[in-house]
């Protein structure tokens, strides 16, 4: 095989794995009726899959496809980063646009003693993890990508569709196609979520930090890399130098992507290289070459190892060990949001966070789209797990498809029995702005909209009904708030169910203050 | 009380006409029976095509609604995501009947919508009405709010405009196919409740004085045909049901010309008077439609 063919096999790999990425995600919509592993993108990281097993004291056996990465790396080094990793892909795009616009980057320094970032940040996530918070999903390439898809570039993508087709409505020519569209977008609910700003700055400042270094993310921040470089560090496959003449030009260490080859070319940092197979072709005298043996090129001194020292881990060790309890406390007094309502199959609260990923897969897949990432409703260490905001969409009856694509069961798949049974907060009402108790007006829309049998709503009274919330049978799926006809918040409000939450003491009283001072009742 | 000079030469006609109808009954010896305005069928069956059929032939048959070449929507009631079994959402088979109907007396085009009020793609799926319209040879899909028409109502007492979904004004006939359903604000949802599914602003905002804009509305969306689903009906925890327990089997399909008349006769399947519906009573006092069972001419088909 001609040594150029290498990194076309490698560049067509990347856009595979980026591709089916993508599609996976955005077929993660109703009806989920194709035979498709929906969720298995964040079950291939190492790193979720050891982390949601700490944090929640359990095997979570959905992982399996984690040990295919294990054992890859084991065989062959970090291919995955260099071949599969669609964050990986993503910032090579970037970094090549970047290097096409600004000519002069700074020049590839060795950057040794930031390589050990990375692995401080998965020493602190580890720690953490063994206190219940697992934050691991922040930074994982395979839960980050998902995420970003799911709330920021597909609903930016059907946002775009949605006002071009609107459009293409004043032209009258192009009436029918534009219809045809919407009837596949505009039910799919175009919805922007509160948090998408965030995440999609998270994922651009990943792409600009290649201003820098090309590869930055891969190099010093990356956990799952900073894993994947102890378990691979020793592999059998890697790059190997013939001992013959060299020109001394340098080309293979400058084309390296992630700074591996150190020297004049005839060493490499085994934990550093991704395999990209670049500098193949880079030599002018051809005395790259990759495979399997003794014949390994010398470790380069720039890989993670001699890096991180004894003082750096233990450091890093115990700051982490003070700031957890930490932080597990002043989170625990932040998560009083009444209104955080999790999605339907919720585990008990400390427990779900434990196990959520924060890959976004129930909030692409939400029929009503009511589902969005919280910033911090949910404590620091919830940014990003699910919430329902009912104004926004409500949760469909017998609808399942959350429970049915998350990756760490952290929502436990629900029957359309089960899911009718499954209460996940329950409906208030404002007697303040309610119309038929505040404005002598008629109104039955919450009472109409009700989907349980019975209803958990009644109208009730002597000349004008007026609503009450039966709470036996309220599931709290908040069809209720998102039909209200009062503008601005509704009349009636869902409160999340007070009775999973490991916050609820904190909760429950702010429920208590909160039905006191605005009159609420059920 | 004051009064307009307008209502005095109203009710000055009325006492004159009335007595003028009493005086002749009198002097013919007959008992003051009043005019049949509205013709109601009434069928019977499970065997919906044929008794739709006959029924419309009670009328003239459906080509005199439906000419060569016309444009048809059929309106049923998708407003739930609701099997079929459970009676929230118009008979698949009925309105899939319809569509052959009309296809049959000539029609180009027939559509099938509904504005639902939860997600469509649930609502037509579970419904059975997407599959079944489709298989009928009709053109389904989703309604799209971007393409509202705001239609002026002169005389709307309550509404004085409504936005409706455009492709509604587009058609030449209009066939209203509701389910007949128990609601807590209009007492029942039928006929003219069923028109709501055609609006594409906030339907909230309109119950608020329902009844009153119901007629309102009718008053501007006139359906050609009003075709009332009794073959189940639902008898409590309307509009949504969800529990068969809710479910009364009643094989009956009602067809008119007059949505209040539909509206009043179909109350009484539910053993009500016609002016226990909210609606009907409204339509009654501003005399739209036929609300009086006594001048409503019924027939009953039956196969």
């Amino acid at each position: 095989m001609p040594l150029g063919a290498w990194k076309w096999l490698r560049r067509s790999s990347q856009v595979t794995f980026l591709v089916v990425t993508y599609a996976l995600v955005a077929a993660t919509t109703y009806p989920l009726e194709r035979d498709l592993p929906y969720d298995v993108i964040p079950r291939f990281s190492p790193l979720l899959a050891v982390s949601a097993a700490a944090a929640s004291r359990a095997i979570i056996a959905a992982f399996w496809p984690a040990l295919i990465v294990v054992g890859l790396t084991l065989l062959l080094g970090r291919a995955f980063c260099g071949w599969v990793c669609p964050v990986g892909t993503a910032l090579d795009a970037g970094d090549f646009v970047i290097g096409k616009v600004f000519r002069k980057r700074k020049r590839e320094g060795e950057t040794v003693r930031h390589r050990r970032w990375r692995t401080l940040l998965l020493i602190a996530l580890v720690v953490f993890t063994a206190f219940g918070i697992p934050l691991a999903g922040w930074f994982d390439p395979l839960s980050l990508f998902p995420r970003t898809l799911a709330a920021s570039i597909i609903p930016y993508g059907n946002t775009a569709l949605d006002k071009t087709t609107l459009l293409l409505y004043k032209v009258p020519a192009l009436e029918g196609a534009a219809f045809a569209v919407r009837q596949r977008v505009v039910p799919e609910n175009v919805t922007l979520f509160s948090g998408h700003l965030l995440i999609t700055s998270a994922f651009v400042a990943l792409v600009l930090l290649g201003l820098i270094r090309r590869r930055f993310y891969c190099r010093y921040v990356c956990p799952t890399g900073a894993l994947l470089a102890v378990v691979g560090w020793a592999s059998p496959f890697g790059r190997r130098v013939a001992a013959q003449e060299c020109t001394e030009c340098k080309r293979c260490r400058n084309v390296c992507r992630m700074g591996a080859i150190g020297g004049s070319g005839e060493t490499t940092a085994q934990a550093e290289c991704n395999l990209c197979m670049d500098c193949l072709t880079a030599c002018r005298t051809q005395r790259a070459s990759f495979g399997f043996g003794r014949k390994r090129a010398p470790e380069n001194p720039t890989s993670w190892a001699p890096a991180l020292t004894r003082r750096d881990f233990l450091a890093a060790a115990g700051a982490s060990l003070a700031a957890a309890p930490t932080l597990f406390a002043v989170d625990r007094g932040v998560a009083s949001d009444l209104f955080l309502i999790r999605p339907p199959g919720a585990r008990e609260e400390g427990e779900f966070l434990a196990r959520c990923v924060r890959c976004g897969e129930c909030i692409r897949v939400c029929l009503t789209q009511g589902l969005a990432p919280v910033h911090f409703e949910a404590g620091l260490t919830g940014l990003w797990t699910p919430r329902l905001v009912p104004r926004v969409g409500y949760c469909e009856y017998l609808c399942t498809l959350c429970t049915q694509v998350c990756p760490s069961d952290a929502l436990e798949p629900l029957s359309e029995e089960q899911k009718k049974k499954e209460v996940i907060g329950i409906a208030l009402i404002d007697r303040t702005a309610c119309l038929p108790w505040a404005k002598e007006e008629d109104c039955n829309v919450c009472e109409e909209m009700c989907p349980t049998a019975p209803k958990a709503i009644e109208l009730r009274g002597q000349g004008r009904l007026k609503p009450h919330v039966l709470a036996e049978l309220c599931v709290g799926c908040g069809i209720c708030e998102y039909a209200c006809p009062v503008e601005g918040p509704a009349a009636i409000r869902v409160v999340g169910d007070p009775t999973r939450a490991h916050v609820t003491d904190g909760r429950r009283a702010a429920r208590r203050r909160y039905r006191r001072g605005r009159g609420w009742v059920q | 009380m004051r009064i307009s000079r307008r209502e005095f030469f109203r009710d000055l006609g009325i006492a004159a006409g009335t007595a003028v109808l009493v005086g002749r009954g009198a002097l013919a010896g007959e008992e003051a029976a009043p005019a049949k305005t509205a013709k109601v069928i009434v069928c019977n069956g499970t065997n919906y095509k044929a008794l739709l059929t006959r029924a419309f032939a009670k009328i003239g048959g459906l080509k005199k609604f439906v000419a060569s070449g016309a444009r048809v929507l059929v309106k049923p009631n998708i407003a739930w995501d609701r099997k079929p079994e459970y009676a929230a959402t118009t008979n698949p088979l009925v309105v899939a009947a319809l569509v052959e109907l009309c296809y049959g007396a000539g029609a180009r085009e027939v559509k099938v919508y509904d504005n639902p009020c939860v997600d469509c793609r649930r609502s037509y799926a579970s419904s059975g009405i997407a599959d079944a319209a489709r298989d009928a040879g009709a053109k389904v899909s989703y309604v799209d709010t971007a393409l509202g028409k705001t239609v002026k109502i002169p005389r709307g007492v309550a509404v004085k405009s409504a936005k409706i979904y455009a492709d509604v004004l587009a058609n030449d006939v209009v066939i209203n196919v509701p389910i007949a359903k128990d609601h807590s604000l209009t007492g029942l949802t039928l006929g003219m409740k069923n028109l709501m599914g055609i609006l594409v602003e906030n339907r909230g905002r309109w119950h608020q004085q329902i009844n009153k804009k119901l007629v309102d509305l009718a008053q501007v969306i006139k359906p050609t045909l009003t075709v009332v689903d009794a073959t189940r009906i639902l008898v409590a925890n309307g509009p949504t049901g969800g529990d068969l327990r809710y479910v009364k089997r009643l094989d009956k399909i009602i067809v008119t010309k007059d949505v209040t008349a539909a509206d009043a006769y179909a109350a009484t399947l539910f053993g009500l008077e016609p002016t226990d519906v909210g609606v009907v009573k409204e339509a009654k006092r501003r005399r739209f439609g036929t609300a009086d069972l006594a001048r409503m001419a019924v027939s009953t088909v039956k196969v």
